[in-house]
């Protein structure tokens, strides 16, 4: 099984054989982001050389292209197959004909940001029980080869041709696309996981799926209905595998079951660890579990709260994606953004230990982490991880020991991005900071990106891409041009 | 008839004269509605610890409403078992004087009980639940003098984290805003609950915010942040003056608005902002125009004062202050933490959702705290506003109710 198939693709995007010694010398490392996190480990860091340090929206300076998305963005940028792919609303309709309250996936050219495709998905009958008005798609999609994989705001998987209608051809069993013109989506296959599977999101199905091999992962959103009070369908899996070919479910899990304490808004990482190819859910009931990814096999679970935590007070769920870095998951804990500010942990965790690990597989454990929403960037034996009150934190990644503490004076949603010896943060305020990577906290540039950025800095192919509310920017040094 | 006309009207001049009165906060942001005290000679540096504590009481039940203090009483909105209450405490120790509920009583995720604050008018108090029942009550014990349900009556639908208004007492009337279809606000009068008028050109459901009034060059105007933009209707007719949407957001609007001259600010968090609009009166209506527009001042909840020309409030979870004419930010600061303040005799007073009370200098020099102390935690956010009245701060968070000596001895 190939831990990162986007690999082959770049490679053999190169026509000549003249570089391929070359670029074999260098590690073997995508310049696509074909996913949240980038791989299926989620850091969020990447090996790429040259990202900008510095950028002005107002002067266009090293903004390579703009691209115009709905008023409300949370779909994280990916990039792959030459395209950009992002969630939104529909508040700016790129096709005049599909108006009115829409989650929208739309595809940009990777090269200068030309809007291609979008896929349009209806707001539910249920209303803001399942799906909450304006927010569009909130997953990010996982793209492997000519394939993409992204959750819907109707709580459906789904699977599209990344050339969408541009290539002329209805691909794939499913033929009933509801538009069928040029800039539309072409669905592969579609499982809706609320009428097929009984999930009930609570509010939105957001998760971004991981694709591993013939597997995608992910988690359906099932929780709490709009009282709070009963989780209607507590027998529907939290956690799905499904084939990538088919959509058809491979194995399926409900443990959180009805301990859901409100939603379930992360989103699996994988890794190989005691031998077996592991996936790791953080469930809506507090506590993060490891299957055998193949199988579905229940490995281990570890209670992500002290025993002593009240929710909403102070027990927390998990909003943010676990990473995988040197055998160990690093993950922290957080709730709803609408909940507030809180107490937050963050863990490192052993997922080699096998039943309840929470005192067995717990390495290390940080309580100074505020609630988050954020997840982990690992890189060179440091961890960065920012929190919802605006706090990103610099520890060691073996012994959790706190480097430094870098005050943002604004709420944090998205997650630090290390990459090319700096760390990358966007915060509520719209600004976005670049600190010096290491164990000195030193600030190089802050940059105000004209409305919040609650999103992930997304590196690629040179680029480094940062969407706000609701535009969406790909951002070089124009001195150097990006490499393609 | 006339005669209990003639006695109502001199019951209003009675109670008029009442509200100026000193040492008084009848209601929600106290007399004028600015959350400005006019008071002097409190405590210029709190002691380590806390001020001294003269009362406490713990029977209030759930809610996020703040106090209202006139004459020996005070009043508040809290539960009793399933109904929303309003409570009369004798303002000397706290001690119910009598209790008197609304209807029932609604939770939430976010917290249960009514989050708005009864406003006293001499023999009679006014309250809105959280799930829309507003009553005239008499203050000597509680009883109801009339009540209605403002969402069934005008066909309003409650809000997601419930309704949260104080409503306003205009000359004759009490305002609310039901945010029912084309009643977007509504005029009762006060002594009969009686429908004066209702806002027919706005149907937007209500926000969480609370009305003020504005005399702008001779037109009063009632001025609000609904669920969808900042308003201002016309105080004797509720005819509709403007409707600015830009600084409204679709999730939650709460801060009431501030009115300055002949200006007014509106502020809503989620990635909003802030913006300031100059009104200008002509031929009997208002005109507003938009003076700047912000993402500096992001307020979620706690409101914003404006002292000297500086607007003080939390963007987000940042106290910040901005220069009220021009939105330049002065200085940005965590504080106590996201919260919720009020101010008197040149001092901040702050009240942190994680429970931490604290006193900062009301200036844009920079940032300059006198002190903090934290309260005891109650398991929700304390996001009651804070109330200085009579040399004493009152502090209440869910079921408590604490009031300390801050006069400077």
């Amino acid at each position: 099984m190939n831990p990162t198939p986007q690999h082959s693709c770049k490679l053999k995007s190169h026509p000549a054989g003249l570089f391929l010694p070359l670029l074999l010398a260098l590690p073997l490392v995508s310049q696509d982001w074909p996913m949240w996190g980038g791989t299926p480990q989620r850091n969020m860091v990447s090996p790429m050389k040259n990202l900008p340090t510095s950028w002005d929206i107002k002067t266009k300076q090293n903004i390579k292209w703009k691209a115009d998305l709905g008023s409300t963005s949370y779909g994280n940028p990916v990039v792959a197959d030459g395209k950009v792919f992002v969630g939104t609303n529909n508040d700016n309709p790129k096709n005049p004909e599909i108006t009115g309250d829409r989650g929208i996936l739309m595809c940009f050219r990777e090269s200068d940001g030309r809007f291609l495709w979008q896929a349009v998905s209806d707001k539910l009958e249920s209303g803001k029980e399942n799906d909450w008005p304006g927010q569009g798609v909130c997953s990010s999609p996982a793209v492997d080869g000519k394939r993409l994989y992204y959750v819907t705001n109707r709580g459906e998987l789904v699977c599209l041709d990344t050339e969408g209608f541009l290539d002329g051809k209805n691909n794939g069993p499913f033929q009933d696309e509801p538009h069928k013109g040029s800039t539309d989506a072409d669905v592969i296959w579609k499982l809706d996981m609320m009428k097929e599977l009984a999930v009930f999101q609570h509010n939105m199905a957001n998760s971004s799926p991981a694709v591993w091999g013939e597997l995608l992962f992910l988690e359906t959103s099932n929780g709490r209905d709009d009282s709070h009070e009963k989780i209607p369908s507590p027998r529907a899996p939290s956690f799905i595998a499904a084939n990538k070919n088919t959509g058809k479910v491979v194995w399926q899990d409900n443990s959180p079951g009805d301990r859901i304490l409100h939603g379930q808004w992360s989103s699996p990482g994988l890794g190989e660890a005691g031998g077996l190819l592991q996936v790791f859910f953080p469930g809506g009931d507090g506590w993060l579990y490891g299957f055998n990814a193949r199988t579905g096999e229940k490995l281990w679970s570890f209670d992500l709260n002290p025993k002593n935590a009240v929710w909403p007070k102070t027990r927390n769920d998990g909003i943010a994606t676990p990473v995988f870095y040197d055998g160990r998951i690093f993950l922290a804990t957080g709730q709803d953004p609408e909940n507030g500010e809180g107490v937050g942990h963050l863990y490192c965790i052993d997922p080699t230990k096998r039943g309840d690990i929470t005192e067995t597989g717990r390495i290390w454990h940080n309580s100074k982490i505020r609630r988050t929403l954020s997840t982990a960037a690992l890189a060179d034996g440091l961890i960065y991880i920012s929190d919802f009150s605006g706090f990103l934190h610099c520890l060691d990644a073996k012994s959790g020991a706190s480097y430094w503490t870098f005050d943002m004076l604004a709420a944090v949603w998205g997650s630090p991005l290390a990459a090319d010896g700096k760390v990358y943060l966007g915060d509520e305020d719209g600004d976005v900071v670049v600190l010096l990577a290491g164990k000195e906290l030193k600030k190089i540039a802050e940059m105000n990106m004209g409305s919040s950025v609650y999103s992930t800095p997304v590196p690629a192919n040179g680029v480094l891409y940062i969407m706000n509310r609701s535009e969406l920017y790909a951002i070089a040094n124009t001195a150097a041009g990006p490499p393609n | 008839m006339h005669s209990a006309r003639l006695l109502f009207t001199f019951i209003g001049c009675f109670i008029i004269a009442g509200a100026a009165a000193d040492g008084d906060w009848p209601q929600w942001h106290g007399p004028d509605r600015t959350n400005v005290s006019t008071e002097t000679g409190l405590l210029k540096q709190w002691p380590k610890g806390a001020p001294p504590m003269v009362w406490s009481i713990s029977n209030l039940g759930r809610g996020y409403g703040s106090v209202a203090i006139q004459g020996d009483r005070i009043y508040v909105q809290g539960t009793q078992i399933s109904s929303s209450v309003v409570f009369c405490l004798n303002r000397a120790d706290g001690k119910t004087i009598w209790a008197r509920a609304l209807g029932r009583s609604m939770d939430q995720q976010r917290g249960g009980g009514p989050r708005g604050t009864p406003t006293a008018d001499g023999e009679s108090v006014y309250a809105l639940s959280e799930d829309g029942d507003l009553a005239c009550l008499r203050t000597k014990d509680g009883s109801v003098a009339w009540a209605r349900n403002i969402l069934k009556e005008f066909k309003g639908s409650n809000a997601e984290w419930l309704l949260s208004e104080s409503p306003l007492l205009d000359g004759n009337n009490l305002i609310v805003t039901p945010g029912g279809n084309k009643a977007g606000i509504v005029a009762l009068d006060k002594a009969t609950g009686n429908t004066v008028w209702t806002a027919s050109e706005l149907s937007d459901p209500a926000g969480y915010s609370s009305c003020i009034v504005a005399d702008v060059q001779g037109v009063r105007t009632i001025v609000t942040l609904t669920a969808r933009a900042g308003v201002g209707v016309r105080a004797n007719d509720g005819k509709l003056l403007w409707h600015y949407e830009r600084a409204a957001n679709d999730t939650a609007n709460v801060a009431t608005p501030v009115f300055f001259k002949d200006k007014v600010f509106y502020t809503s968090a989620y990635n909003t902002g802030c913006a300031l609009l100059r009104l200008k009166a002509v031929d009997g209506e208002v005109k507003a125009e938009e003076v700047y527009f912000s993402r500096d001042m992001m307020n979620h909840h706690g409101g914003v004062v404006l002292v000297n020309g500086y607007l003080y409030g939390f963007s987000s979870a940042i106290l910040t202050c901005m220069e009220f004419e021009t939105g330049k930010i002065q200085w940005r600061d965590r504080s106590v933490g996201k919260g919720t303040l009020t101010y008197a005799d040149g001092n901040l007073y702050l009240l942190g959702e994680n429970n931490m009370v604290g006193l900062a200098e009301a200036t844009p020099a920079a940032y300059k705290e006198k002190g903090r102390f934290q309260i005891s935690d109650q398991g929700w956010p304390s996001w009651a506003h804070p109330v200085v009245c009579g040399g004493k701060l009152h502090i209440r968070n869910q079921g408590i109710l604490a009031c300390y000596d801050i006069k400077e001895k």
